[in-house]
């Protein structure tokens, strides 16, 4: 009889365990400092530089600046075509990330490719602490490929705001002042 | 004859398979400006099973869209609003995608103002010049103007050397900022005997600034007392603006001793029995 009571606790114990570790989520998540980011690994548009702002950044910062900025528009670029901002939570600042995510709607990929060429960032405000940047993108090239094969280049006069969170420069809000063509 | 019945027969039934080709939906009410949560784009449309999403500069989003008849209504709501500008409308059907180049914008909103302030920390001791940097932002993340084609500004303001925790315009824990108390200004110097325990009990204090702010809590401050050829360094801590000790009266007695806060110096005191 002590031996049917004692296999019957260890069932239970047994199924307990089976049943944890299926409730259990499992986590896939890559932390931030091991994740490769070939969007920003492979963005390389032209990107003219003027500082304009009293504070003057280092060239060190002027060369993660740059970096940063063209690491946005690769990331930008992907979200013009694919709602999930998801992959791009490192590239926008929390408040930003909010808005995109709260306007996700899982549905098909869009057909139309949007490129950055070029930018000409004329810097405006650096703060003391190099934690904020304000930029005028003030000639901003995109080429826009159409599912037809043609392709469209526009030029906008873009007004950026960045901050500087965890390990590099986020997008805080953006303006698209005009359209030059 | 009979070859070439075959060959008409194979190239209707070719054609039936073909899908036809959709003609492009017309626009009924063309719109310079598409304001999101607002307005509605009508199409005239042949055929069922439309589908549309909208590039905006920075998402592609999904409209609602509604078919009635051979018309479509299209309605661009987004929880959040948008990135304005020029965006690219799709309307696909099969394998048919007719692109139609819209600008949008959100409804009036109130915009928020960020107010940065860099340093964050001010102390007394330096200089009270902080750099302010502004700028506005609209529900959906669009910089909003703070005067005609001015998104940016920057200002240096001098603070007031009150030491405290201070909120800058827009009254956020962003824009929150610190005024530090500064070096101790001098340092008053005072004892009493406790002729029951036979002890003494010296105080420093109240320690202020120059700006009569209490200096920090935590600032390491040093006792000298020299008595004889016996000299001694007793290390203790401000607290409310006061710092203190107490030793056994045999130990200090006709003992001169000082106070060192960071480079400030008390006078010298003689501890003595009245």
């Amino acid at each position: 009889m002590t031996r049917w009571i004692f296999l019957g606790f260890l069932l239970i114990v047994g199924v307990l365990l089976v049943s944890m570790a299926r409730v259990q989520k499992k986590n896939d998540e890559i932390p931030y400092f091991l994740r490769y980011d070939s969007l920003a690994a492979n963005a390389n548009p032209r990107i003219e530089l003027k500082v304009e702002s009293s504070i003057d950044p280092s060239e060190e910062q002027l060369e993660k600046l740059v970096t940063d900025y063209a690491a946005i528009w690769a990331h930008l670029n992907r979200l013009f075509q694919d709602p999930d901002p998801k992959p791009s939570k490192e590239r926008l600042t929390e408040r930003f990330y909010l808005h995109l995510a709260n306007n996700y709607v899982d549905g098909p990929s869009s057909s139309i490719k949007r490129k950055d060429l070029s930018h000409f960032i004329q810097i405006k405000t650096w703060s003391k602490d190099g934690l904020s940047c304000n930029i005028l993108d003030q000639n901003a090239e995109f080429s826009f490929e159409f599912p037809d094969g043609t392709i469209q280049k526009t030029n906008y006069s873009i007004a950026v705001s960045l901050l500087f969170q965890g390990d590099n420069w986020r997008l805080d809000a953006i303006r698209f002042i005009e359209e030059k063509n | 004859m009979k070859r070439t019945f075959l060959q008409i027969a194979l190239s209707l039934a070719l054609l039936g398979c073909q899908k036809g080709q959709v003609k492009k939906p017309i626009i009924l009410n063309p719109q310079s400006e598409i304001v999101v949560n607002q307005d509605s784009l009508l199409f005239e449309v042949e055929g069922v099973n439309w589908t549309a999403w909208v590039n905006t500069p920075v998402q592609v989003i999904y409209p609602q869209l509604t078919r009635i008849n051979n018309q479509i209504t299209l309605r661009i709501n987004p929880s959040e609003g948008v990135i304005e500008g020029q965006a690219f409308l799709t309307l696909q059907r099969d394998e048919n995608q007719f692109i139609y180049p819209i600008s949008l914008k959100n409804q009036e909103a109130k915009g928020q103002l960020q107010d940065l302030r860099s340093p964050k920390t001010v102390n007394t001791d330096s200089s009270m010049i902080q750099q302010q940097v502004l700028y506005a932002f609209d529900h959906s993340g669009n910089l909003s103007e703070l005067e005609e084609g001015v998104f940016f500004k920057e200002n240096y303001l001098e603070l007031f050397p009150n030491a405290g925790t201070f909120q800058g315009l827009t009254s956020t824990a962003v824009s929150s900022f610190y005024v530090d108390p500064g070096t101790v200004k001098e340092i008053p110097l005072t004892y009493s005997l406790n002729k029951y325990n036979q002890t003494v009990e010296i105080k420093a204090g109240p320690l202020k600034d120059r700006y009569n702010n209490s200096v920090s809590n935590g600032t390491l401050a040093i006792f000298f007392l020299e008595k004889g050829k016996e000299q001694k360094r007793i290390e203790t801590v401000v607290q409310d603006s006061y710092c203190q000790l107490t030793m056994p009266l045999s130990e200090v007695e006709n003992g001169s001793l000082k106070v060192k806060i960071a480079q400030v110096y008390s006078l010298s005191l003689i501890i003595q029995q009245p």
